[in-house]
Order: structure tokens, then C-alpha cells, then sequence
């Protein structure tokens, strides 16, 4: 049947049930089998007892019966009533008041002996009686409180004569009875009692122990683990909001007192402008009248809860500036004056001045708001909303007498919160460039002259510069440091580029003794560092005059480099104009080295090649002089957009030494490094610059593409820097740097690096006669570095960016000879990182 | 001593014809060699008892405890099955040593017809298997640590061998059976902790050897409520201190064999004298007295009558210690909280002890509130029963405990108590149920009491406009404080929901009614609301209680 295997529904407490009498459903058992979904409820015993064999009949039996039966009741242990002596022991008749009984509280509290006087003790009484004044209840009280006032041992007597204040005598006769008593007692106490709890936990499971105390915890309630620590969360939140609610107070009388200033600035103004003070005479008047009389900058302490006086003071301050000398004696009234202000002047009056006298009244622009020194909310993010007590210490003029004070009259300007630590010897991770001059290095000062060991320079206030020192293991060493021979001319060809070497100082593996350093300083593999002497180099003056901080570096390293070519120096220069467009100091760094290696190897090769005579190949000269062109016409375009590649530029073709190809080639790379550090959104107008040159915009946009991974750096400055130096040689340089770098690649993973050092030194020793075996390894050992430094994807970008090189001397109609090179690379790479996966090789 | 066990092995029976016999009782010892020698704490063996008809049956039994009074051995034998309030004391001449059964290692309870019987309380059952599970070292006598292997001995060498006795030493060695009985015991529902603990050895008392055994699980309330229990006390590193809220435990954490046994003989109060059903804390020294005197109004026990009548010079109450807050005919309530009259309410709870299985005095009484009917005469108000609430619970329970006192029983007086509890919700506009474990005589009590209360309402229903009257679940609940699930199961016990025609429908049948109509006729004393003066008390922004 159907109806049979429906299903009902669950029972709905809420939904009205019609109550049938049986006998008017008769086909009710029908409908018998569904009822199983009615829900079986626990019946709330034990299960196991629920089971037990006189329930389980009572149960049937109410069944059955319907009620229960008499014999079908559980069975319990009889009970026996009427005990014949009860009347005799419960005397006297209770009425039953008429209302309902009301206790009062510690209306119970009779001082009634706890103890019971037993038969034994009735014949002892009894006997005591005879010999001295005692009744029952005097005896149950004095074995009550020789009871009580005993722990685990008993009291002795003479502890019991103190308890007690009957005579001596039945004192002594009542101790003895008590603890022979006690003695036979099985008990603990001889007034029985429930066994109490034991502090150390060791009664925990005591079955004789009942009426623990609830332990001192916090009432939760049940299925809330987390109930204790939420309580903490919501004390912790009052906390915080409470201090919310103080520095909210705070924020409010900040508001108020700027609000107060600006009215204050207004009646100044306003003042002015009545008496005609355009040029801001009568105020720097004031003001210089006002110097010595100022109080050094020291806003009063601020009580927090009096808000104020902190404005009276305030006004106090700020009227100082008015025009209207005002005596000290009448502080008061100008606070008055102050305090009607806001009515009396006109909104509209309020609102012209202010904007108009800035250019009416140049010396009080809107800067000079920051004369009055009231903590603004611009300065927020850097003076900390600090509770009363630290504000007040700090008012306290921490710095004494060396205190900042303003001077009247200067601008002061804001300090630039987004650059802050944005100094050149700050490394990176501080927000600042990193710059590698500014790194420690060698130092030698000039008066005295001695080596002081390592140590970094920083341009401190007012352009003082300051020297960090860092201990190194070898302070002892550069001590002695013949300084002669630091400063002995240093004439090779290799110093020339050496100031770019110093990367070897991180190498590790230096050799430790004196002559080794030297040879290292002298190498300029060991930077050092000697302050300026007037050098003939340092021609551009007009640098001088230039506030930027890039600026300044570079005039230092400018004069720090003394003996340094101009190719290098434009390079260095325009990398710090370039480290504006967010070039990380990796980046820079490792570009410089590639650079350095190019040209070492470079000098190396012309070195080689000149005493060889080898013989050129024309297609090579061809790709440098393409390369250099596509170069300048990058530079063309984009410099004009860069400044400081502009300076650079011109500095550039005034100290040049090399051909000027050699130098446009130079920017060139250095403009395409811009460009990548730019990556900014206008590729349009990138583009429309570079339109003209086609090689050019596959390079840009290979670079582009590479996003600034220091590896499409090692792919590209190779090819513009060697054409850059190969120039002046115009022998087949590039080609074979070229080979070196194909080299290089594949030869990466044979190649150690003690064998490289040793070639490195050999290389940069002016005498040492390198070969091209040797350079091979030399420039093996800086792609591997700079290739593993990087993460594969950038790998595959750089693999990329790779290709889109190569597209530069194909599209110029070169020779296919650095194309196969470029070709031969790509297996080399995919050798390096194998870990690349699907390397975008177009 | 029971310590003292003769070494002479008595005659094997066959395991398999125990049963609940009802043969007779082997009355001559001799036969059994000296048959109380190995009668030892964990035998299973036919004990005569006689029924409420006075008719002797033997029932099976468990031998829990072993006690020689002046030579003569006295057995403490629970009945397989029944309640344990029956167990009892009894002389070797009431055993059937000839269906005894050993018992055995790893034996398994045995059930009847595979129900779960109620639980055998002997040591060797009660002891958790391993030290280490249960976290409590347990003082094992080394008896009994030995009969376990008695019968595989037996089994090996039959005739057998006297028993070697164990070196002292090993009483205290953790005792190495299986824990797998253990899990029969614990519920699914709740796992079994396994912390350690430091042993506490519990001394052993009297004539009686009392090895105190714990269990490892903390079976709770959960079975009942599936409710999670408390986070309280398992944090708190206590090993197995019972949760403070409520009442009753449902757990045999505690019920080891001291608890397991009633320790007063006989209580006397007022014109009664009171046999208990179990056991109760009261001072250990007292539990050797044969009876226990105590106070009839404010419950203070006494060693002695003597005691009591020098109490009762000075103990002038004639009333409980608290407001009577309703009052008709003889039977009053009073109001005491377990704060404010501590002594009362711990007397009180000592003495409701001897009664309820299930009550537990770990903690004070400080969250309860104790309301005690009495009935009056001349002396002053008896008390009756009384039932226990707490200040605020969080399960809407509207009774802990509740008792009446055994001369009162079967007397309506239980009913009456358990209307006054649902007055005093209807008071607080609350519904509410009994905190559980409900004892069979609780069970009994309040289904009787909501199968009344309820039919009545039904049957009190009248048509409107000719229609069916009809009434949701909900509606009785209001109108009665019954809790919905109560209203539920007592529904379905009485076999009233039936599922008609697409929709649930009450039926009412014949017999049902008439049933019902004949308990009304009987049942003459009621609770009249307008008798009651109460007014609750928020205890919620009292801090505590």
C-alpha cells in the first residue's frame, strides 16, 4: 500500500494536533506502521539501569494495567516507624503560628556547644559532679572548644587553661578526661564531622570527603572553552578603546588649538594689512625684537587636563608675533581679545586675507605656519600622540642648550616624510640608494695621513662629512699601510676603469698579507677612499651650485676619482641619475661590474690583440659601429627627457678621452638602463621617440620586456660596451667578446672560482699578459653569478630579452656572426637554469 | 580477617550451570570444603532473597565484599540486575555454593539476553585494567589479584594446589590486565582519557577490604542529554573531578567499592528508622554504628541516643531553617539556600544520599536551593521530601534531586513534589525538566506525573465550533512548565501520537482515559498555586549565588 510506505514527517512542537478519542478512528491501525517516525526520546536513566529487572516489570505492568499494581511496585528496603520513645525524647508541643514562617537571617546562630554529651561522658560528669561545680552543657562547652581550638594534634593543658576559663581544677580533670578520650576516638575530632577537603588535592577521590569547595574560577558557562579567554579579549578591548577614546580626546584639542592659530595668523594678517605692512617690515621688526626675548622654542608643558591653560599658553605665544607690542604684564587681555576674535571678525573678512597674503606678504607664505611650531597633523605620522607624562618630558627640553631653535626669517621646510633615510649610503632595504661609493671602503685621511681601515662617508648637517668606521680584521694592517705608495701615480691602463672593480672586495678568499692588500688597493679591487684634493678633473663648478642630492654624490665621487676616465665617470654619474628611476642598488651594482669586466677584458684583449697582430674581421666592426649607432639615437630620443643624462652628456664630451662613438654608445646603454628603470605606463610616448630607429625600439623593447632583471643588463651591455671600447682599437673585439660571452655560458659550470681569481689578478695587473684562454674563464665567472642571483622566470624574461638583442644587428643588416653567438647561447642558458621551465625562445 | 584467605582449594564447578537457580541452597559448608575460604569479591552465585510477596527466590548475585564479625563471615552481595538499594549483608547459609562462577579474567559482563545488566560493582570489574589507563594506581588486595588466575589454575591442575600467597610487595604493583573491559563500561560517545595521575592509595577500612577503584572514563550526563560535557574540570588537571554544575553524576568515576556500598546500617529519624539504599559520606566513624541518630529538624547526626536527646536541649528548631514560602493543610515548603544555611542543606544532602544513587557531594552546596515539604503535627514540621534546584541552571533543569523520604513513599507525597517544582517554574515562566539521571523510581514518578498532568489537559480540551480541538506541542508545554521533550516522550509513551492521513493527530483511547481517570480519583493531594508565595530571584546579577 502506498500510504504504507510514506513517510511522515518530523513532529512539529509548533503545529497543532487534533485530539481524536480512538473509538472514532477506525481504520487508526492502518496507519500503525509510519508511526515509527514519531521520535523516540532518552528516557533520562542510566541505560544499564534502565534494564533492571523491577523497572522493566513496574514498567510492563503500567502498561498493561494501566496503573500500577501493588505487587508490581520496586521493591526498597522497609522503613520502620513508630519509635516508642519518640514522644519521650521530642518534647512539648509545637503550634503552627498562623503565617507562614519567615526566618531571620543568623537568628539560627545560637551559641550552642556543637558537641553531644554521651553516656559516657554522663557517668564521668556525674562523677565530677560530686567534687565540683560542673553541668552537662558547661562540660559539652568545654570539650566543644578544646575540640576546636585543636587540629591534628590536641591542645595541651596549658594551651587548654588559656581556651578555657573555668578553675584549674576541672580544667585539669576535663583535659584528661578529653584526650584519654580522644586517644580511643576512631575519629578524627570527638564532635563527628563530614572529612573535609585536603588543600594538596590528594583527597580528590576520597569518598568520605563531600562539600569541596567550589574552586575560585570563573563561573563560565557550560560548552565554552572559550569563555575565559574571550573575557580577556573583551578586557583587553576596553583597554584599547578607552585609549582610543584619550587620544580621540587629544585629537580634539589639537584641532581646537590649530583652529586657534589659523584665527590667531588671521588677526596677524589682518592687523598687518591695517597697518600696511606689505613688505613684512613691521614683522621682522617684531620678530628680531622678539628674538632675544623668546623663549627658546619651548612650548609649555602641557597639563592634559587642563586644555586651557595649554591655549592661553598658546595664544601667548603666537601674540608675540602680532605687530601691536604687547607688554608681558597684560597677557591676559589678548587672550580675552583672542577668545572674542572669531565673532567679531566677519567670515568673508576671515576668508580674502588669508588667501591673498601670500603673494601680498612674502615673507609669511603659507610655510611660515610652521613658525608657530603647533604640533600639526601633517606631523603626525612622526611625533607619536604619547600619553601626558612622556609629552611633558619631552617638552622638557631634551637637547639643552643644543636644542633646535628656529631663527626668524627662514623658511623651513617640511620634512619629506616619503624619503625619509633616503641618502645615498643608506643600503636599499632603508629606503635609500645603496650607492657604492658610499659603501665602506678604505679610508685614508689626509691629516693626519694614515689608513684608518674601512669606513663610509655620509654627508651630515650642513654638509659635514662624516666617516663610519667598521672594524675589520685587518684595522691593524691598513695602519701601516704605506700611504706612499697609495699615492704614488698610478699611471696603467687598467686604473683606469679600476674604480668599478670593487666588487673583489667581497670576495672572500683575499690574501691576507700587507703587500696583498696594496696590491688590491692599487688595483682598485679594494676601494679606497682618500679625501679630495683639488683635482683638475673636477671641472664642473656649476655642480657645485646644485641642491640635488644625486648631485653632490656624484661631485664627490667625482672628486674622489681622481684618475678616473671619463667613460666611467659619466657612467657612474649617470647610474645615480638613474638610480631616481627606482633602480634597486643589485641592479646598478651588477651592471657595473658587467661593465668593468667588459672593459677589463676588453683592455685585455686590445693588450693581447696588439701584441699578436691579429687580423680583424669586418662584420664585428660592423655590428660595434651599428650597435653605437642604434646606441646614440636611443640617446637622442630619450635623453632629452632625462636631465640628468643630459649633464652627463655634456660632462661627458668635455672630459672625453675615448672617440665620441664610444661615449654616445656608453649613454646609449646608460639610456636604455633608464628606460627600464622607467617601465612607466606612456609606453606611447617611449615609443614615438624611439619610432624613427627600428633596431633601436627592438632593443628598447627587449629591455622593456626584461622589466629591469639584471640579466638582460649582462646580455645588453656587453654588446654597446664592447663596441664602446673596441673603437678606438677597431679591431674584431666584439666578436671575440662575443665568443667569450657564448664562452662564457657554456664553460660556466667547469670553471671554479680560485682559478678566476688568480686569472682576475693576473688580468688586473697592469704587466700580467692575459690571453684570450684566459679572459674566457675571466667572464665565465660573472654571467654564472649574475645568472644564478636571479629567479628562473626572470631567467626566461632575460632568455627573452636575449633574442630581442640579437634582433638589433639582424634588423641593421649585419652580419649573422653575433646571431649565431646569440644562438650558441640559448643552450648555455638552458644548461644554467635547468630548472627554466619552457623557455620562451622566439 | 578477610586478608587471611585458606589456602585450601574447594571443589571446581562448572561455570556453565550458574544461573539464576532456584534450587536449594546448599546448607551444609562441609560439602564445599570449607566454602567461604574462597568465596571471594567478584563470585557470582544464587543468593536467597525473599520478594515483596515473601516468597523465596535466588536470584544471582555478586559477592562484592567479604567481612568476618566475630568469626562469622558475612557476605555484601549486589542481585544481578536489580537495584543495587538491595543489596545487602548476608550469611554463607543464603549462598548456593554449589552454582558458583569464579570469576574469571576478562570476563565479560554477563548480560541477560544481552541487555546490559545492571553493572557489578566487584573489584576486579570495577578496577580499571591498567594502571596507566586509568591515571590511579590501584591498591589491589593481593588476594584477589591472585584468584584471578585461581580458576585457569584450577582448570590446569584440577583437585588444585594451594594457592601461593604473593609477596606483600606486589600490592602495589599496578595490576596488568587488558583495558578492553573497560570500554564496555565507558560510553562510545565520551573518550576514554588517558592522563596519569599520582596513585592515590586509599586506606583500607575495617573489617571490610575496600579496594578502591576508579574508572578512567568520565561517562557524564552524555549519554542522556548528548550534550558535551563540561570544559571545566577536564582543563583543570583534577583527574576526574566531577563537573560543578548540577547535582547528580551519571558517571562511575567515583563509584568505586567504598561507594558501591552502603555504609549505615540504619538511620533514625524522628519517629523513623530508616534503612538507606546507599551510601553516603557521613563521617567515617559513624559507619560503624549500628544506628545513626539524627535530629529530626535540623538533621544534625548523633553517635548516639544519647547524643541526640542532650542535641535536642539544645536544638530548639521545630521547622527547616527557611521560609516557608507555601502552606495548605499540614504540608508546607521551605525555602533554604545552600548558601546561607549550610549546615541544614549539607545534613540535608547526607541524608538525601542514603537515598540517591546518583547524587553527588563533592561540591557545596552553595548553587542549590533546598525546598522541603514537611507535613506538620503536634511536634512541629516533618520533614516529607524535598527536592533540591538549582539558583540558575543552564540545561533548565528545574530539580537536581528530589526525595521522599521512604516512610512517605507510595503516598502521593513524590507527585506532590514534583507539582510543586513545575509551580515554581510556572512561577518563573520558565519550563524545565529534572537534571538527569532520572533513578527508576524517578522515572517512574515524573512519567506518571506528566502522563497525568497532560492527559488531563487533553482530556480538558473542549471542541470549538464543532471542530476537533487541537493543541501543539508548544501549547502543553506552556501550560504545563513541562519541557517540550518531556511533553514529546510522555506523548509517545502513552502511545497518544499517531500519524493519520498525512498529519500527526493525538489519539485518546479507551483505556487510556479510564486509566487516567481512576489515578485522578486517587490521587487527592495537589499542589494549590494560590497557596504559594514565591517570588524568584534573579541569581544571575547576584555575582555568586
Amino acid at each position: 500500500m502506498s500510504k504504507l510506505s510514506f513517510r511522515a514527517r518530523a513532529l512539529d512542537a509548533s503545529k497543532p494536533l487534533p485530539v481524536f478519542r480512538c473509538e472514532d478512528l477506525p481504520d487508526l491501525h492502518e496507519y500503525a506502521s509510519i508511526n515509527r517516525a514519531v521520535p523516540q526520546m532518552p528516557t533520562g536513566m542510566e541505560k544499564e539501569e534502565e534494564s533492571e529487572h523491577h523497572l522493566q516489570r513496574a514498567i510492563s505492568a503500567q502498561q498493561v494495567y494501566g496503573e500500577k499494581r501493588d505487587n508490581m511496585v520496586i521493591p526498597v528496603p522497609e522503613a520502620e516507624s513508630n519509635i516508642a520513645y519518640y514522644e519521650s525524647i521530642y518534647p512539648g508541643e509545637f503550634k503552627m503560628p498562623k503565617q507562614l514562617i519567615h526566618i531571620q537571617p543568623f537568628s539560627l546562630d545560637a551559641e550552642q556547644p556543637d558537641y553531644d554529651l554521651d553516656s559516657e561522658d554522663e557517668v564521668f560528669v556525674n562523677k565530677l559532679k560530686k567534687k565540683m561545680d560542673i553541668c552537662p552543657l558547661q562540660f559539652e562547652e568545654m570539650i566543644d572548644r578544646l575540640e576546636k581550638g585543636s587540629g591534628q594534634q590536641p591542645v595541651s593543658l596549658q594551651e587548654a587553661k588559656l581556651l578555657l576559663k573555668e578553675d584549674d581544677e576541672l580544667i585539669r580533670e576535663v583535659y584528661e578526661y578529653w584526650i584519654k578520650k580522644r586517644k580511643n576516638c576512631r575519629g578524627p575530632s570527638l564532635i563527628p564531622s563530614v572529612k573535609q577537603e585536603k588543600r594538596d588535592g590528594s583527597s580528590t577521590n576520597d569518598p568520605y570527603v563531600a562539600f569541596r569547595r567550589r574552586t575560585e574560577k570563573m563561573q563560565t558557562r557550560k560548552n565554552r572553552k572559550n569563555d575565559e579567554a574571550s573575557y580577556e579579549k573583551m578586557l583587553k578591548l576596553r583597554r584599547d578603546l578607552s585609549r582610543a577614546v584619550t587620544i580621540l580626546e587629544m585629537i580634539k584639542r589639537r584641532e581646537k588649538s590649530k583652529r586657534e592659530l589659523l584665527h590667531l595668523t588671521l588677526e596677524i594678517m589682518e592687523k598687518r594689512y591695517n597697518l600696511g605692512d606689505y613688505n613684512g617690515e613691521i614683522v621682522s621688526e617684531v620678530m628680531a625684537q622678539r628674538q632675544p626675548v623668546k623663549p627658546t622654542y619651548a612650548i609649555p608643558i602641557i597639563p592634559i587636563t587642563n586644555s586651557n591653560q595649554f591655549r592661553h599658553q598658546e595664544a601667548l605665544d603666537v601674540k608675540e608675533f602680532k605687530v601691536n607690542k604687547q607688554d608681558k604684564a597684560d597677557l591676559i587681555r589678548p587672550k580675552r581679545k583672542y577668545e572674542k576674535k572669531p565673532k567679531v571678525l566677519p567670515s568673508s573678512a576671515a576668508a580674502t586675507p588669508q588667501q591673498t597674503s601670500p603673494a601680498a606678504l612674502p615673507v609669511f607664505n603659507a610655510k611660515d605656519l610652521n613658525q608657530y611650531d603647533f604640533p600639526s597633523s601633517d606631523e603626525e605620522p612622526l611625533s607619536q600622540v604619547l600619553s601626558g607624562s612622556s609629552e611633558a618630558e619631552e617638552e622638557n627640553d631634551p637637547d639643552g642648550p643644543f636644542a633646535f631653535r628656529r631663527k626668524a626669517g627662514c623658511q623651513y621646510y617640511a620634512p619629506h616624510l616619503d624619503q625619509t633615510g633616503n641618502w645615498p649610503w643608506t643600503s636599499p632595504e632603508d629606503g635609500g640608494l645603496g650607492d657604492v661609493r658610499y659603501r665602506y671602503c678604505l679610508t685614508t685621511l689626509t691629516v693626519p695621513q694614515r689608513c684608518i681601515g674601512f669606513a663610509r662617508r655620509r654627508v651630515g648637517r650642513g654638509g659635514r662629512v662624516l666617516l663610519d668606521r667598521a672594524h675589520s680584521d685587518y684595522d691593524s694592517m691598513f695602519r701601516h699601510l704605506d700611504l706612499e705608495m697609495l699615492s704614488s701615480p698610478q699611471h696603467s691602463p687598467v686604473n683606469q676603469f679600476a674604480n668599478t672593480s670593487e666588487t673583489n672586495t667581497s670576495d672572500t678568499s683575499f690574501s691576507k698579507d700587507l703587500s696583498q692588500i696594496l696590491v688590491n688597493i692599487k688595483s682598485c679591487r679594494w676601494r679606497h677612499f682618500r679625501p679630495r684634493t683639488p683635482s683638475l678633473h673636477d671641472s664642473d663648478s656649476d655642480e657645485l651650485s646644485c641642491r640635488k642630492l644625486h648631485r653632490s654624490v656624484n661631485r664627490t665621487g667625482a672628486a674622489r676619482l681622481g684618475t678616473q676616465t671619463c667613460s666611467t665617470s659619466t657612467q657612474s654619474k649617470s647610474s645615480s641619475g638613474s638610480a631616481h628611476f627606482a633602480f634597486t642598488a643589485e641592479q646598478y651594482q651588477q651592471h657595473q661590474q658587467q661593465l668593468a669586466l667588459m672593459q677589463k677584458q676588453q683592455l685585455a684583449q686590445i693588450h693581447q690583440q696588439q701584441a699578436n697582430s691579429n687580423s680583424s674581421t669586418n662584420t664585428s666592426q660592423n655590428l660595434a659601429s651599428n650597435q653605437q649607432k642604434s646606441g646614440f639615437r636611443l640617446n637622442l630620443h630619450h635623453s632629452h627627457s632625462i636631465q640628468g643624462l643630459e649633464r652627463t652628456f655634456q660632462g661627458f664630451v668635455s672630459k672625453t678621452l675615448d672617440s665620441a662613438s664610444a661615449q654616445f654608445a656608453a649613454s646609449a646603454l646608460v639610456t636604455s638602463e633608464q628606460l627600464m628603470g622607467f617601465r612607466m605606463k606612456d609606453d606611447v610616448v617611449l615609443g614615438i621617440g624611439v619610432n624613427g630607429v627600428l633596431p633601436a625600439s627592438g632593443v628598447y623593447k627587449g629591455l622593456h620586456l626584461s622589466s629591469t632583471t639584471p640579466t638582460a643588463l649582462v646580455h645588453t651591455s656587453p654588446s654597446t660596451v664592447g663596441s664602446t671600447l673596441l673603437q678606438p682599437s677597431n679591431i674584431t673585439q666584439t666578436s671575440s667578446s662575443h665568443s667569450a660571452l657564448s664562452h662564457q655560458v657554456t664553460a660556466a659550470n667547469a670553471a671554479t672560482t680560485q682559478v678566476l681569481i688568480g686569472n682576475n689578478i693576473r688580468l688586473t695587473v697592469p704587466s700580467s699578459v692575459a690571453t684570450v684562454n684566459s679572459i674566457a674563464p675571466l667572464n665565465a665567472r660573472h654571467i654564472p653569478r649574475t645568472l644564478s642571483a636571479v629567479p628562473s622566470s626572470a631567467l626566461k624574461l632575460a632568455a627573452a630579452a636575449n633574442c630581442q638583442v640579437s634582433k638589433v644587428p639582424s634588423s641593421s643588416s649585419v652580419d649573422s656572426v653575433p646571431r649565431e653567438n646569440h644562438e650558441s647561447e640559448k643552450p648555455a642558458l638552458n644548461n644554467i637554469a635547468d630548472n627554466t621551465v619552457a623557455m620562451e625562445v622566439t | 580477617m578477610a586478608e587471611v584467605v585458606s589456602p585450601v582449594p574447594g571443589g571446581r564447578r562448572e561455570p556453565g550451570e550458574v544461573g539464576r537457580g532456584r534450587g536449594p541452597p546448599v546448607a551444609d559448608p562441609g560439602a564445599a570444603l570449607s566454602p567461604q575460604g574462597e568465596i571471594i569479591e567478584g563470585c557470582r552465585l544464587p543468593v536467597l532473597r525473599r520478594n515483596q510477596d515473601n516468597e523465596d527466590e535466588w536470584p544471582l548475585a555478586e559477592i562484592l565484599s567479604v567481612k568476618d564479625i566475630s568469626g562469622r563471615k558475612l557476605f555484601y552481595v549486589h542481585y544481578i540486575d536489580f537495584n543495587k538499594r538491595l543489596d545487602e549483608w548476608v550469611t554463607h547459609e543464603r549462598l548456593d555454593l554449589k552454582k558458583i562462577q569464579f570469576p574469571k579474567k576478562e570476563a565479560k559482563t554477563p548480560t541477560k539476553n544481552g541487555l546490559p545488566g545492571s553493572r557489578p560493582g566487584s573489584p576486579e570489574r570495577e578496577v580499571p585494567a591498567s594502571a596507566q589507563a586509568s591515571g590511579k594506581t590501584l591498591p589491589i588486595p593481593v588476594q584477589i589479584t591472585l584468584r584471578f588466575n585461581l580458576p585457569k589454575e584450577r582448570e590446569a591442575i584440577p583437585g588444585g594446589e594451594p594457592d601461593q600467597p604473593l609477596s606483600s610487595s606486589s600490592c602495589l604493583q599496578p595490576n596488568h590486565r587488558s583495558t578492553k573491559r573497560k570500554v564496555e563500561v565507558v560510553s562510545p560517545a565520551t573518550p576514554v582519557p588517558s592522563e596519569t595521575a599520582p596513585a592515590s592509595v586509599f586506606p583500607q577500612n575495617g573489617s571490610a577490604r575496600r579496594a578502591v577503584a576508579a574508572q578512567p572514563g568520565r561517562k557524564r550526563k552524555s549519554n542522556c542529554l548528548g550534550t558535551d560535557e563540561d570544559s571545566q574540570d577536564s582543563s583543570d588537571g583534577i583527574p576526574s573531578a566531577p563537573r560543578m554544575t548540577g547535582s547528580l553524576v551519571s558517571d562511575r568515576s567515583h563509584d568505586d567499592i567504598v561507594t558501591r556500598m552502603k555504609n549505615i546500617e540504619c538511620i533514625e529519624l524522628g519517629r523513623h528508622r530508616l534503612k538507606p539504599w546507599y551510601f553516603s559520606p557521613y563521617p567515617q566513624e559513624l559507619t560503624t554504628l549500628p544506628v545513626l541518630y539524627l535530629c529530626e529538624f535540623c538533621l544534625k547526626y548523633g553517635r548516639s541516643l544519647k547524643c541526640l536527646q542532650r542535641h535536642l536541649t539544645k536544638c530548639d528548631l521545630r521547622h527547616p531553617p527557611g521560609n516557608e514560602i507555601y502552606r495548605k493543610g499540614t504540608i508546607s515548603f521551605f525555602e533554604i539556600d545552600g548558601r546561607k544555611n549550610k549546615s541544614y542543606s549539607q545534613n540535608l544532602c547526607l541524608l538525601a544520599k542514603c537515598f540517591l544513587d546518583h547524587k553527588t557531594l563533592y561540591y557545596d552546596t552553595d548553587p542549590f536551593l533546598f525546598y522541603v515539604m514537611t507535613e506538620y503535627d503536634s511536634k512541629g514540621f516533618h520533614i516529607v521530601g524535598y527536592f533540591s534546584k538549582e539558583k540558575e541552571s543552564t540545561e533548565d533543569y528545574n530539580v537536581a534531586c528530589i526525595l521522599t523520604l521512604p516512610p512517605y513513599q507510595r503516598r502521593g507525597y513524590g507527585k506532590l513534589l514534583i507539582e510543586f517544582s513545575y509551580e515554581l517554574s510556572k512561577v518563573e515562566g520558565k519550563t524545565g525538566t529534572p537534571e538527569k539521571p532520572l533513578s527508576d523510581l524517578g522515572l517512574l514518578s515524573y512519567r506518571s506525573y506528566w502522563s497525568q498532568t497532560i492527559l488531563e489537559i487533553l482530556m480538558g480540551l473542549k471542541s470549538e465550533s464543532g471542530e476537533r480541538p487541537q493543541i501543539t506541542i508548544n501549547e502543553i508545554s506552556e501550560i504545563t512548565s513541562i519541557k517540550k521533550e518531556d511533553v514529546i516522550s510522555t506523548l509517545q509513551y502513552l502511545n497518544l501520537i499517531n500519524y493519520y492521513k498525512g498529519q500527526y493527530i493525538l489519539t485518546l483511547s479507551e483505556d487510556i482515559v479510564d486509566g487516567h481517570e481512576r489515578a485522578m480519583l486517587k490521587r487527592l493531594l495537589r499542589i494549590d498555586s494560590k497557596c504559594l508565595h514565591f517570588t524568584p530571584k534573579d541569581w544571575s546579577k547576584r555575582g555568586k549565588w
